[in-house]
């Protein structure tokens, strides 16, 4: 519940104060969101399994960020980075699929 | 992806299972970090901390999602419209300069007849001779037109516009000295008059290249490129057909694939260009203008 408060005040906070982002730094947003969803999808399903761990959840979330990005960083430096943050999304794709259909199971029995 | 087929997952977990397959069963199955099982397995330890961080990081992610959104969403309406701004002033500057170029045509029209009214009918067919050689007046006549052009663009695989995977723009085939070379072919096989894409050529006019497009006169033309000449069309076919020129072009138009055709017309108008004042040259003693004239653009044309 607090998490979803915080959630809100962080999209009120974002529109309200409109945080500009470097442009070296726009290319990676979309990834960063994606490793976002990814840790909280992670996060949803490992508070219903009852197994949630704040550490876990904020590590895991702040490193899915970062490894995202470095890898699409990697990427446009080598001349792959289409590539590699396909990659990226296809994976935390695939995972967000899988915890959102847990989460499912557990909020409807199906 | 949920609830996979028993079998499927035993084999793939076996201890002969390829390397491969165990991963993206892994992929697969295993969707939640496996730091949080690893977690739940140690004894619990409650700290104070627990609380403000699953706070600020979801803080965070609220922070990160609206700031993605308006990066993508509210920034490229700001982009459209310094781009549309660049538009609308590069096609309002170009139509400031046609204007200005269709006055000072009409001004020298207006100059041009009131000169024919002042002189009398004596000096008057040599100033027309030099009116055509400099180009100062529309002409029409036979001749011959000669068009070249870009060999159609290979459709490239779209680049998603990530940096390193686009496809680079190919470079153009068609250089400033191809046209060069045709034009100059024309004016020494006895061209009178000769425009390029409806550019009238003069003493002055410069065939360049900048960048990727070639300049005429300093304006920027494009493919497909039209060179119309006015003179003696069988001498000028003739003369053409049989020129180095002509020959590379066409080893050019089955090796590289360029689009190279010409032919005779029997009427072709070209279009009269402001010629400008001279400022330094005045005539010389020696020779009588009229014969001179005839000369001139051609030499002026091969110098360059």
């Amino acid at each position: 519940m607090i998490a979803a408060v915080a959630l809100v005040i962080g999209v009120v906070l974002g529109l309200v104060f409109r945080p500009t982002v470097p442009l070296w730094l726009e290319p990676y947003l979309p990834i960063a969101v994606v490793a976002a969803l990814d840790a909280v999808f992670g996060g949803i399903r490992a508070r219903l399994d009852g197994i949630f761990d704040a550490k876990v959840f904020v590590v895991s979330f702040i490193s899915n960020v970062l490894i995202a990005a470095l890898i699409v960083f990697m990427g446009d430096k080598l001349g792959v980075g289409g590539q590699l943050s396909t990659a990226v999304v296809v994976v935390l794709g695939i995972r967000i699929f899988g915890n959102a259909a847990a989460i499912r199971r557990h909020l409807f029995r199906a | 992806m949920s609830a996979p087929p028993g079998n499927e997952r035993s084999r793939a977990t076996g201890p002969k299972a390829p390397l491969t397959t165990a991963m993206l069963d892994d992929l697969l199955n295993n969707t939640l970090d496996p730091g949080y099982r690893a977690a739940a397995g140690m004894p619990p330890r409650r700290h104070w901390w627990d609380a403000p961080m699953v706070w600020a990081g979801c803080l965070l992610v609220g922070l990160l999602l609206v700031t993605a959104y308006q990066q993508s969403h509210l920034s490229a309406p700001a982009r459209d419209a310094a781009r549309k701004d660049l538009i609308t002033r590069i096609t309002n500057l170009q139509q400031a300069g046609s204007r200005m170029d269709g006055q000072a045509k009409q001004l020298a029209a207006e100059v041009n007849t009131l000169r024919d009214r002042q002189l009398s009918s004596q000096g008057d067919s040599s100033l027309r001779n030099l009116d055509v050689v400099s180009g100062g007046v529309a002409v029409r006549g036979p001749g011959v037109t000669i068009e070249v052009s870009e060999p159609a663009q290979p459709q490239a695989t779209v680049g998603n516009g990530r940096a390193g995977t686009g496809s680079q723009p190919q470079a153009a085939v068609l250089h400033d000295r191809d046209i060069r070379a045709v034009v100059n072919q024309l004016w020494a096989s006895g061209a009178e008059a000769i425009a390029v894409n409806g550019i009238r050529l003069t003493a002055t006019t410069a065939i360049r290249f900048a960048g990727e497009s070639i300049l005429v006169d300093f304006q920027t033309i494009s493919t497909p490129y039209t060179i119309s000449a006015i003179g003696n069309r069988d001498t000028l076919l003739l003369d053409f057909a049989d020129s180095p020129i002509a020959r590379q072009l066409k080893t050019a138009q089955a090796v590289l694939g360029i689009g190279f055709k010409f032919s005779g017309k029997s009427v072709l108008t070209l279009p009269s260009v402001t010629v400008a004042q001279q400022s330094y040259a005045s005539p010389g003693a020696s020779p009588s203008p009229a014969s001179k004239s005839s000369s001139s653009p051609s030499s002026t044309e091969t110098s360059r």
